[in-house]
């Protein structure tokens, strides 16, 4: 009888579990942070803590508008942060010299 | 070997009569003794200070202030055999090409003529600052690590050499180094304690006709006064007092010397070097040691790594020399942090061991006719006015040096080695982070014109037939580099001349 018990509660127990789970999963997604609409853009950046960092340390801008920008053709994090030096497209945080693509990223973290 | 002689002990109203006065003891009087001692000519070289520091002497160079704070006029200089090597830090750098040049949307820049016109007296000032082989940017190749990764673009590493220390004793100090050369030279007469007074000039004022010099008593005033009558004379008492003594000698040309066209004391300069002007971080860890200390490589010299902006990249974009140092290691706040991890992160490169450092720099400055020294109404122990100094700093200085830096933060990205963070964005934050070369130049500038120089391309106060000017105040655009080597230099230059004048 207990046993009885038992299993069905484990077996409960561990449906809820997996349904909270579930849950988490579609509201916060892979990277631990709530879904928003710029996953695309945001899921390129591989800490989002210290790009939120950085981001607040800029003027608040509106996600709309840099996620419109950031998904125009050639704006990958990455690839374009790497070019952005080279040609001569460099910005400050707060004195901090790093790649203008990084910085639009860092305040898109930052602005959802 | 002849003593150096003591000009207190001298008859009151001796005059002497030398071929060739030479007016201060300091690094430029006397390499251009050193220079001139084998010529046959008699050289008497008139030295203020004895061969140590006294007070009373110490306290003829003591002025009033204005504008930005600045070291004291007494502060920034000695005076005594030797002048203010005797607390110099022994950093040395030739003057770069681009400095000598005239410089688009730089008023009042160049030289009366170009880098080589010097060339051929470096070696010579090289071995009387003591700073071993020349190797400067050289250095590259000699030193054990590689130069930080810039990559391509304004700013370069670019090397300090530093004059010998012995011992207890810290760089080349002039006077104690030179002293015995000084005494050994049959033709050279040192004249301690002889304090010029006044350059008195012919009644055309075409010429010098004599000097006047006073002792001090033990108690600090006026003591004996004598007379020099040389044939020719060099001005050699630091870029502030040998504006003085032009200004206060306005008994022939009511102006002062040399200064028709009011330049004299005009376009005063130095190289700021203010602290903690930015952080570094380099991803791959540590420097190398070259940056941080003065260090010696295998065959003696001791080098020093510094970043430059290039001559490219100053004329493209108009910013002044500087050269930055690093100091030390920091800490990173908050931010720091999350902008290297960030950066570090977007460029795909690993920062797990990144370092990060604090930069100071030496920065030229824009030569101002507003920065001047001009005289006061109060007078010293002798009766000569005292100088009275307006500094200023503008803001165009600070903008160049961040431009600076914010090329190398752009390259540093670019070659995905590091990062940079520029520290200061106001007037304010600069003024509170500024320390001073002590470097006085710029003036008694140098100009082919009379209107725009008040010496000539050979160092010759313009429409005075035998007067010359030694040292940084005649330069006309000062560029980053710490002036020593470079004023000697010059002075061999001047010697150069002397000996073909003077013959
Ligand atoms: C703290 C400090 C650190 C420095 N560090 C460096 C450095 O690392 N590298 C570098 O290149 N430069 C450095 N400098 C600058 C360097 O000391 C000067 O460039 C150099 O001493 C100038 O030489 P000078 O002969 O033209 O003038 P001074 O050294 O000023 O010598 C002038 C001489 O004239 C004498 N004199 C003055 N008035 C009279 C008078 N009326 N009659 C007779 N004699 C007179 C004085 O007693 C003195 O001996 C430093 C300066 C200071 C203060």
């Amino acid at each position: 009888m207990t046993s009885k018990i038992l299993r069905r509660d484990f077996v409960m127990g561990l449906g809820g579990a997996v349904a909270v789970g579930l849950a988490a999963w579609s509201y916060f997604g892979p990277t631990g942070y709530p879904k928003t609409p710029f996953d695309d853009l945001l899921n390129q950046i591989i800490d989002r803590a210290p790009a939120i960092t950085l981001g607040k340390a800029m003027p608040k801008a509106s996600s709309t508008t840099l996620s419109e920008k950031l998904r125009q053709p050639g704006f990958a994090l990455r690839k374009r942060s790497r070019e952005d030096a080279a040609a001569g497209r460099v910005t400050e945080i707060k004195g901090w010299v790093v790649p203008e693509t990084l910085a639009l990223y860092a305040q898109l973290a930052a602005a959802v | 070997m002849t003593a150096l002689l003591d000009a207190r002990t001298l008859p009151a109203r001796t005059i002497l009569t030398p071929d060739l006065a030479i007016i201060g003891g300091g690094p430029a009087g006397i390499s251009l003794a050193l220079a001139l001692a084998d010529s046959g000519h008699e050289i008497l070289l008139i030295e203020s200070g004895g061969t140590a520091f006294e007070a009373p002497t110490q306290s003829l160079y003591a002025g009033e202030q204005s504008g930005v704070a600045y070291t004291a006029l007494d502060g920034g200089r000695l005076r005594f055999l030797g002048g203010s090597s005797n607390h110099w830090g022994g950093w040395c750098r030739p003057l770069d090409a681009i400095d000598f040049t005239v410089r688009d949307g730089l008023a009042h820049s160049g030289w009366p003529f170009s880098q080589t016109a010097l060339q051929p007296y470096y070696a010579r000032a090289q071995e009387l600052v003591e700073a071993g082989p020349w190797i400067y940017d050289g250095a590259d190749k000699l030193v054990d690590g590689d130069v930080a990764g810039l990559g391509d673009g304004g700013v370069y590493t670019s090397w300090f050499q530093f004059s010998k220390t012995r011992g207890s004793v810290l760089p080349t100090h002039f006077g104690s180094r030179y002293e015995g050369d000084l005494k050994a030279a049959k033709k050279i007469k040192p004249l301690m304690h002889a304090n010029v007074t006044g350059i008195r000039l012919s009644k055309d004022g075409g010429r010098v006709d004599h000097l006047d010099i006073a002792t001090l008593n033990a108690a600090g005033g006026a003591d004996k006064h004598f007379t020099v009558k040389p044939r020719f004379c060099v001005l050699a008492c630091g870029g502030m007092e040998n504006a003085r003594l032009l200004l206060a000698s306005s008994d022939v040309m009511k102006n002062g010397i040399g200064n028709s066209h009011d330049l004299v004391g005009r376009f005063f300069a130095d190289n700021p070097i203010p602290r903690d002007t930015a952080t570094l971080v380099m991803f791959d860890g540590p420097l190398p040691g070259f940056y941080l200390n003065s260090s010696p490589v295998a065959d003696g010299p001791v080098l020093r790594a510094v970043f430059a902006p290039t001559a490219q990249f100053a004329r493209r974009t108009g910013v002044l020399g500087s050269l930055s140092t690093v100091e030390n290691p920091v800490a990173l706040d908050e931010l720091g942090k999350a902008a290297v991890v960030a950066t570090a992160q977007a460029l795909g490169v690993n920062a797990a061991n990144a370092k990060a450092y604090a930069l100071g720099c030496g920065l030229e400055l824009a030569p101002d006719p507003d920065r001047r020294l001009t005289l006061t109404g109060e007078r010293d122990a002798l009766g000569l006015p005292r100088l009275k100094l307006n500094m200023t700093l503008s803001d165009r200085d600070f903008d160049s040096y961040r431009a600076t830096m914010k090329e190398m933060g752009r390259q540093l990205l670019a070659a995905r080695t590091g990062m940079i963070r520029l520290n200061y964005s106001t007037r304010a934050q600069w003024l509170a982070a500024m320390d001073w070369g002590n470097h006085h130049l710029g003036t008694t500038r140098m100009s082919a014109d009379a209107r725009t120089g008040v010496v000539d391309a050979d160092c010759k106060v313009h429409g005075v037939g035998n007067l010359f000017v030694a040292g940084s105040s005649v330069f006309p655009t000062y560029g980053a580099s710490n002036p020593t080597l470079n004023l000697v230099a010059m002075t061999l230059r001047l010697a150069d001349h002397l000996k073909t004048v003077l013959a």
